[in-house]
């Protein structure tokens, strides 16, 4: 039976030092570390956070309901004023758009987040080039807000797909997503840059993503240096960047300034990098002086 | 109630009492508003049967087969169509309740080698409905791990449907309108450390023989919980003259003693129904010495629980549910300001709790299987330790539990009570 010196009270066996005072115990024959603790070890639960985007069942129908009245209302003053469906068609379909937008995934048994913004996305999709030709016209105004839209979604796309598929499919697939839509959007302002200006610089970050990506899986740009790597990028897309913007913007051949400096900054540091990966005792002596 | 007349049980739903319509809203890491109840078996725990026993028992207590819910003005309670799981217990007890993780269950039953625990939000109940859960279960774990049982004295079994008065909001019955106000209590003196980091939570049992205690206490001619109170109150004394010099700059020390209001009205229900009172002393008038407070303790608690003085703490706690400019209030403003009232009304006002659970009685037959009760207090950062005492066959268990890291008040509290000449054998989960 161990007893506390300070404290005058007794221990329980698996205890090496009074909980009350931390004065260690001076019996060590008595001190039975094969005893049961009181209570088990400590196990890190990983937190699951999960965010519930969909109303209740008994929401939705509600909501129904509120959102019925008022459409029926526009239609019923509309046709009987006009004779035909005018003004009316605006609220209407922003109407049916707000219940698509939030009723209409609860009334989905199974859904997931990248289900929700695909029908969120197609239904403003569509909501948009339905107002578009209602108010006369095809895909005059609204090819800006749609191709964006369509965009964002295949971006939204890769993201779930990230880590799922090969990363350069994914990198080819957001290539030609977004040339497709800088193209659309060249032809719908009429002034020319796509090829002069945003092509090159597309293919550029293209390439260069693709060689990072490619070097990645070699053993040698691992830690460090691939943080290096990615600095040494970073020089080469500014050099290229402003190769091709000074080449469209004032068409005076090859004379660098801006992305000099950038170079100047990250190139020596991701060398540096690269050099400390390479070199163990350089490494060590780092992380002895500067660990954290 | 009218809810639990309908036949289809998913439809089932519950107001929240009055003493838990706060917890909802204040719930954080910091204050989980867990508690928690165990019983240690002389046998290991067989957790398949321990969760076939749970199945059958949570149909005896639908109250507690629930989940939480919002509503525009309140929170509910709603029949919660999952089965509660079982799980493996940890290492700081009366964590935070995940939602996700426990099947929108408002408690959770977790075992560990010889020990079952069930830990509730006091959202759900209050200790007496715990320990009440807790017999039941052990009742029927023991049943089904093959023991013979026939004495089911003071345990509800679930061959008996649940009485309809075991549903009620009973503050809502002995609720009378217009008394006159409490006394609003002034700020006490809190412990001042440094909070531990969330999630953890330093639990200090100790176990002290019953007939040591009880002799010295009817020495004194005081009840046990009185004993405590003082001897609380005391440790906290000694540990404000430490830290506080200055005599003008002392607070009074106060210790909420919660009272099961069960023994004061006829009611049999299984949700909250305790208020509390708290005996007082103020250092500023000079330091007090342990008979002193001995007896202000002793006659404190003997003028307020009564029924007169207690149903004006229930009359305001009531009366301000009951107020219809707060009912109207929407619930994420209400939700506002419920951490305020809680620092206000609650914890601001007292240095400390001591919840003293009694004796845990259960059948013979029942008894020999079960080694021990323990009760632990849930944790709160403003009172930063709280106390909690429960006694069964012979040993009381006063289990302190601490959201900082220095345990002085648990030393001085436990080395008081070997001066008086009891024993005391300390356990923990550091």
């Amino acid at each position: 039976m161990a007893y506390c010196v300070r404290c005058g009270v007794e221990l329980d066996k698996q205890l090496n030092s009074c909980p009350l005072c931390a004065t260690p115990v001076h019996l060590p024959e008595e001190l039975d570390e094969s005893a049961q603790k009181t209570y088990p070890e400590r196990i890190q639960r990983k937190g699951v956070k999960q965010i519930n985007l969909v109303p209740s069942k008994t929401f939705v129908y509600l909501m129904t309901f509120i959102i019925i009245i008022p459409l029926i209302v526009c239609l019923m003053v509309d046709v009987r004023r006009n004779n035909t469906i005018s003004w009316s068609f605006y609220p209407v379909t922003s109407l049916i758009l707000f219940w698509i937008l939030i009723a209409y995934p609860a009334l989905k048994k199974r859904y997931s987040l990248l289900k929700i913004l695909t029908i969120d996305i197609y239904s403003i999709v569509f909501f948009l080039i339905s107002l578009n030709l209602f108010s006369g016209g095809f895909l005059s105004w609204s090819i800006y807000p749609v191709a964006s839209l369509l965009l964002i979604w295949v971006y939204f796309l890769l993201g779930f797909l990230f880590g799922r598929t090969h990363p350069v499919f994914m990198l080819v697939v957001s290539y030609i997503s977004t040339g497709l839509y800088l193209y659309l959007i060249e032809q719908a302002t009429g002034r020319i840059w796509f090829f002069a200006l945003a092509l090159p610089v597309l293919t550029l970050i293209f390439i260069i993503v693709l060689i990072t990506i490619l070097l990645s899986s070699l053993k040698f740009f691992t830690g460090p240096s691939l943080i290096g790597l990615l600095f040494c990028n970073i020089s080469v897309f500014c050099i290229g960047a402003e190769l091709i913007i000074s080449k469209f913007v004032f068409d005076n051949g090859f004379s660098l300034f801006w992305s000099l400096i950038v170079t100047g900054v990250c190139l020596p540091v991701g060398i540096f990098l690269i050099f400390v990966q390479k070199n163990d005792e350089f490494r060590i002596y780092l992380q002895k002086k500067f660990h954290l | 109630m009218a809810s639990i007349k309908h036949k289809n049980k998913d439809r089932v739903w519950y107001r929240l009492d009055n003493a838990a319509i706060l917890y909802p809203s204040i719930q954080s890491d910091r204050i989980t508003t867990m508690f928690r109840l165990s019983a240690t078996l002389t046998e290991l725990i067989e957790p398949s049967i321990l969760q076939s026993s749970l199945n059958k028992v949570i149909e005896r207590f639908p109250y507690y087969r629930v989940k939480l819910n919002k509503g525009l003005f309140w929170y509910y309670l709603e029949h919660n169509p999952k089965t509660p799981r079982i799980q493996k217990d940890v290492q700081y007890p009366c964590g935070r309740l995940s939602p996700i993780l426990n099947r929108n269950f408002l408690f959770r039953v977790s075992y560990y080698n010889r020990r079952i625990a069930v830990e509730f939000c006091h959202a759900l109940t209050d200790g007496t409905g715990a320990v009440t859960f807790l017999k039941s279960l052990v009742y029927q774990y023991l049943k089904d791990t093959g023991e013979n049982l026939s004495d089911a004295t003071g345990i509800l079994t679930i061959d008996e449907e649940p009485a309809i008065e075991e549903f009620e909001d009973s503050y809502k019955r002995f609720y009378k309108p217009s008394l006159p106000l409490p006394e609003s209590g002034e700020s006490a003196f809190h412990l001042r450390p440094k909070l531990l980091k969330k999630g953890l939570y330093y639990v200090i049992t100790g176990i002290v023989p019953l007939d040591d205690i009880l002799s010295t206490s009817r020495e004194l001619n005081v009840s046990l919980t009185v004993l405590l109170t003082a001897t609380y109150m005391d440790a906290m004394q000694s540990i404000q003259n430490e830290r506080v010099k200055n005599i003008r700059r002392k607070k009074p020390i106060s210790i909420s003693v919660p009272v099961n209001m069960r023994n004061i009205y006829p009611s049999k229900t299984m949700r909250n129904f305790s208020l509390f009172v708290t005996p007082k002393i103020d250092p500023r008038l000079g330091e007090y010495s342990f008979d002193e407070i001995l007896k202000i303790v002793h006659y404190s608690m003997m003028t307020e629980i009564n029924e007169k003085s207690i149903s004006r703490q229930l009359s305001r706690n009531v009366g301000g549910q009951r107020n219809p400019f707060v009912r109207i209030v929407p619930l994420f403003i209400k939700r506002l300001f419920f951490p305020v009232l809680y620092k206000r009304l609650g914890e601001n006002l007292f240095s400390g709790t001591i919840s003293n659970l009694g004796r845990v009685e259960m059948p013979e037959e029942v008894e020999k299987f079960v080694e021990r009760i323990e009760f632990i207090p849930g944790p709160g950062p403003i009172n930063k330790t709280g106390c909690s005492v429960t006694s069964f066959k012979n040993k009381l268990y006063i289990s302190f539990g601490r959201v900082i890291e220095d345990s002085e008040l648990e030393r001085i509290f436990f080395t008081k009570l070997i001066k008086m000449g009891i024993h005391v054998t300390i356990e923990s989960n550091l």
